[in-house]
């Protein structure tokens, strides 16, 4: 790898990012606040994780998902109750823990159970859907699990969730609670699981995923089941968000039912798409950017969801790749065009062709006379 | 009763433009909060009306403001900027009536309930709204079946183009048909201020309902609209007694189930009208 | 299907043949009850008039379409209710008649994706150096057949539409499979660039078979092994450029329209 692509590369970037928000993340010094704010540093890196995964499904595969939020609250819902203990005699089960040691093993149940709830639903819903209609569906499914975390209060701790969760101790000195030191912990697994992410989108799986957002059709007719991928992409994509729910859980020392809001799943898809969904770096600077313009606005009114839906909005109509893409641009075109591009550029024009094409009309003038 | 009315005003403008609305949802829930604005000042019913009339106003500004510069983009692009939109109008209203709900006062010379044979049933909520729903539904579909503009809006759906070379300018086609989706989602929001606390998280709990009946009952189907709230509202009247907990996740089974036996909904045919 | 230097020797003579094959759009039957056997090897060309079927007909043996009716087989196999991959790792490989490619993807991705898809198109996380190493000498390959090795950096959809159209054969012709369905491949060509697409044709024609639609008479009689006349959903003749010629109904067809 020469120096160049060394340098430009999105790991380094992301490693260096994580190096600096402890010290930046929340800062503001118009107001005199000069140093960052650890909570939002750990909100943004953990927030980071759970885009990159869903904008696996979005930037690279093209699928909007409206629900994978669900993924993120079954992470975090599994690791507290897996932490705090939990009676369900409904299921038969009872699980007591004084204190909880084993954040691995939390983590492997997070996942595990994360991962089977995607098979599942990416069996019923990705064969059969696709575009807005998939959008809805996966809105919808995740609805199912927000009021299974908001109904079944015996289990999940209903409306107000579940508090008073230990932070691992692994090493038993209780080192992971001072927030230095969680923070450092969350960078560092976001920044693996961040890697194997990279790493998945730069493999051949990761090329076909790209195909198929440019020309379904076209990578059916080479030869590749479509669909399968589609399934394996989407139960891929549930992963990250798991993980970042693993540590939501821990960083909160408590979960409540917003975890699966649709809010949560609208906020990643902002956050995605502000940064640049068809970036890696994309999705981890729009966690940043969100979380950052979340904590400033808020201070100023208490409207701020407002101001970043107008934020969204107008990306949306002129500036659809993104601040990334935004980058791109001004590099490859400079200032002035960019800007000029933001607002006449289609993004993504490409639609599949439908599956049932009407009678193609033969041009008429085409047609040369017999001689 | 009422959600079929906004299932019904999203499917009209999803089976002729192919966009969906997020904001549909927003629009719902203005027309409950313009309802209760007006309500004090010109009495229950020119307020019910007043509302929906101004969502129906709004939503056709909203169209060609905003939706109409994303029609060359996918359609994922209409569903991204009207989630958006939904989180605005939510702040708007929050600055506007504040964060508690608001309750409209209805008159009194409407009774509580009234007796058919030998069961009492609440008036508005159960006799009235009915009454008014089929209405509603009988005039919608007789503007779709039994006027030009109804045939034009039902063979737009497929052909845009053709469409366009007869003259028609769709472009206004699409606001209008827009502005009338949008017009029905606010005349249920109107409807429903009476009996429904009003409060800025309405939007997002009435979107997501609206969606699940359009799935059920497939996209752009005018009867699918009716019948696949009928089926939720029934189903989930019938959990309630049975094992409430269940109660919200009654339409996502029904989904699940249809979406397995029949993926594009009970009606859905290529999203066409009925 | 693995990519053969040579193609195995076909169970039987033809390589499609159809039995009763139809399809209806709402009343509208484009093809209609067509059975007949296309034999192995060389260029066999479909024309006919416009709404004749030619496309339709490329739709149901490519798998794009479901048959309304009928049933059709490839090389002794029946494919009438095989899904359109599994078509395309039989052998089948297909061209659009509008551009069908990977737009934001540079031309080297394109291709090497449809040479990828050789290997049985599983794609997995990892590939083995060795097999990596043959993706990027046959994909060079095909780049050079197709005369786009130079452009290969540049993102797709910023070509021209005639090297588009090539990048459009070079995706199909990645993969070495033995039957070719190359819809319209002239469509909206200079002559420069018909003269070349042909002669490209030409090069990749033996040991395969390449079914052809085209409007274009002169490079329909000058490259066909036989001709296939299609008119109104149904054929109308089949015979040597030369047979076709001098056939009457054929002539009534073409004539008849102008009139």
């Amino acid at each position: 790898m020469n120096l160049r692509r060394a340098l430009t590369h999105p790991l380094l970037w992301t490693a260096l990012l994580f190096l600096v928000l402890p010290f930046v993340a929340g800062a503001n010094p118009f107001k005199g606040q000069w140093s960052g704010f650890l909570g939002i540093a750990t909100t943004m890196v953990i927030f980071a994780l759970f885009a990159s995964g869903f904008n696996l499904l979005f930037g690279h595969v093209g699928e909007l998902s409206f629900g994978h939020a669900m993924f993120f609250t079954i992470g975090a819902y599994a690791t507290a109750l897996y932490t705090r203990g939990f009676n369900a005699p409904f299921l038969g089960l009872t699980l007591h823990h004084d204190s909880a040691n084993n954040l691995l093993i939390a983590l492997l149940l997070s996942i595990v159970i994360a991962l089977v709830w995607a098979w599942f639903l990416a069996r019923l819903v990705v064969p059969r859907s696709s575009g807005i209609y998939f959008s809805m569906i996966t809105l919808a499914f995740a609805q199912v699990i927000f009021f299974i975390t908001y109904r079944w209060s015996d289990l999940t701790g209903g409306e107000d969730g579940l508090q008073n969760i230990a932070r691992p101790n692994p090493t038993g000195y209780g080192w992971l609670h001072d927030s230095m030191h969680f923070y450092w912990f969350c960078a560092a697994f976001v920044f693996l699981a961040l890697c194997v992410l990279h790493w998945v989108l730069h493999s051949p799986f990761g090329s076909v995923l790209h195909a198929i957002r440019e020309n379904k059709q076209r990578a059916r007719f080479l030869g590749y089941d479509v669909d399968k991928f589609r399934v394996n992409a989407f139960v891929l994509s549930a992963l990250f968000p798991a993980i970042a729910g693993w540590l939501w859980t821990y960083y909160q020392q408590s979960i409540n039912p917003d975890a699966g809001s649709v809010q949560y799943s609208g906020n990643v898809v902002m956050m995605s798409l502000l940064g640049g969904m068809q970036t890696f770096m994309g999705p981890i600077l729009g966690a940043t950017i969100y979380y950052e313009l979340q904590n400033n606005v808020s201070q100023l009114t208490k409207y701020w969801e407002a101001w970043i839906g107008i934020v969204f909005v107008v990306f949306v109509l002129v500036g659809p790749r993104g601040i990334m893409g935004l980058f791109d641009d001004i590099r490859h075109y400079g200032f002035a065009t960019a800007i000029q591009r933001g607002f006449s550029r289609k993004t993504r024009v490409q639609t599949d062709l439908q599956e049932e094409l009407p009678p193609v009309i033969e041009d008429p003038v085409a047609t040369k006379a017999p001689s | 009763m009422l959600y079929i009315l906004v299932a019904l005003g999203l499917n009209i403008i999803l089976g002729l433009m192919g966009v969906i609305n997020f904001s549909h949802g927003a629009f719902f829930m203005l027309g409950a909060y313009l309802m209760f604005q007006f309500n004090g000042i010109i009495g229950i019913w020119p307020a019910i009306l007043v509302a929906a009339l101004i969502v129906g106003l709004l939503g056709m500004l909203f169209e060609s403001a905003l939706i109409r510069p994303l029609y060359k983009r996918i359609p994922e692009y209409t569903l991204l900027l009207t989630f958006g939109t939904a989180l605005i109008f939510a702040q708007i209203v929050r600055r506007i009536w504040g964060d508690d709900a608001v309750r409209v006062e209805t008159p009194s010379y409407i009774p509580q309930s009234i007796n058919i044979g030998s069961l009492a049933f609440p008036f508005y909520k159960d006799v009235f709204l009915v009454v008014v729903t089929i209405a509603i539904l009988a005039g919608v579909w007789l503007l779709l079946n039994k006027t030009n503009i109804g045939i034009i809006i039902r063979a737009g759906t497929r052909d845009a183009e053709m469409v366009k070379i007869l003259g028609i300018n769709m472009p206004l086609m699409f606001t209008f048909v827009f502005g009338i989706g949008s017009l029905m989602a606010g005349l249920a929001g109107a409807l429903a201020a009476p009996i429904y606390a009003i409060q800025p998280d309405l939007a997002s709990q009435w979107i997501v309902l609206t969606f699940v009946i359009v799935i059920v009952g497939g996209i752009g189907s005018f009867w699918g609209a009716i019948v696949g709230g009928l089926l939720i509202g029934i189903l989930s009247s019938l959990m309630a007694l049975i094992f409430p907990p269940a109660v919200d996740v009654t339409g996502y089974i029904i989904m699940g189930i249809v979406l397995l036996i029949r993926p594009r909904g009970l009606f859905g045919v290529e999203g066409l009208f009925e | 299907m693995s990519a053969p230097a040579t193609n195995p020797a076909p169970a039987t003579d033809y390589v499609f043949k159809t039995e009763g094959l139809t399809r209806r759009f709402s009343g509208f039957t484009a093809v209609n009850n067509v059975s007949l056997e296309i034999p192995e090897g060389g260029v066999r060309t479909i024309i006919g008039p416009n709404g004749a079927g030619k496309t339709t007909f490329f739709n149901l043996l490519s798998g794009l379409l479901p048959a309304s009716e009928g049933r059709m087989w490839f090389r002794g196999r029946e494919i009438t209710a095989l899904p359109a991959y599994q078509r395309a790792r039989l052998g089948i490989a297909r061209s659009f008649q509008i551009t069908n490619i990977f737009g934001h993807l540079t031309v080297y991705e394109n291709v090497r994706l449809a040479v990828q898809a050789v290997h049985d198109g599983k794609a997995n996380f990892f590939l083995p150096g060795s097999r990596m190493g043959n993706l990027a000498e046959k994909t060079n390959q095909v780049l050079h057949d197709v005369g786009l090795y130079d452009s290969r950096d540049a993102r797709a959809e910023n070509l021209s539409h005639g090297d588009q159209r090539r990048l459009e054969i070079g995706l199909v012709i990645a993969s070495d499979p033995p039957v070719l369905l190359l819809d319209e491949p002239l469509a909206g060509m200079s002559p420069t660039e018909t003269h070349e697409t042909v002669d490209l044709i030409h090069r990749i024609s033996p040991g395969r078979t390449i079914l052809l639609v085209e409007h274009d008479i002169d490079v329909v009689m000058a490259i066909s092994t036989t001709i296939t006349v299609f008119q109104t959903g149904s054929v109308l003749a089949i015979g040597t450029p030369q047979e076709i010629r001098a056939n009457e109904a054929v002539q009534r067809a073409y004539l008849g329209e102008l009139a």
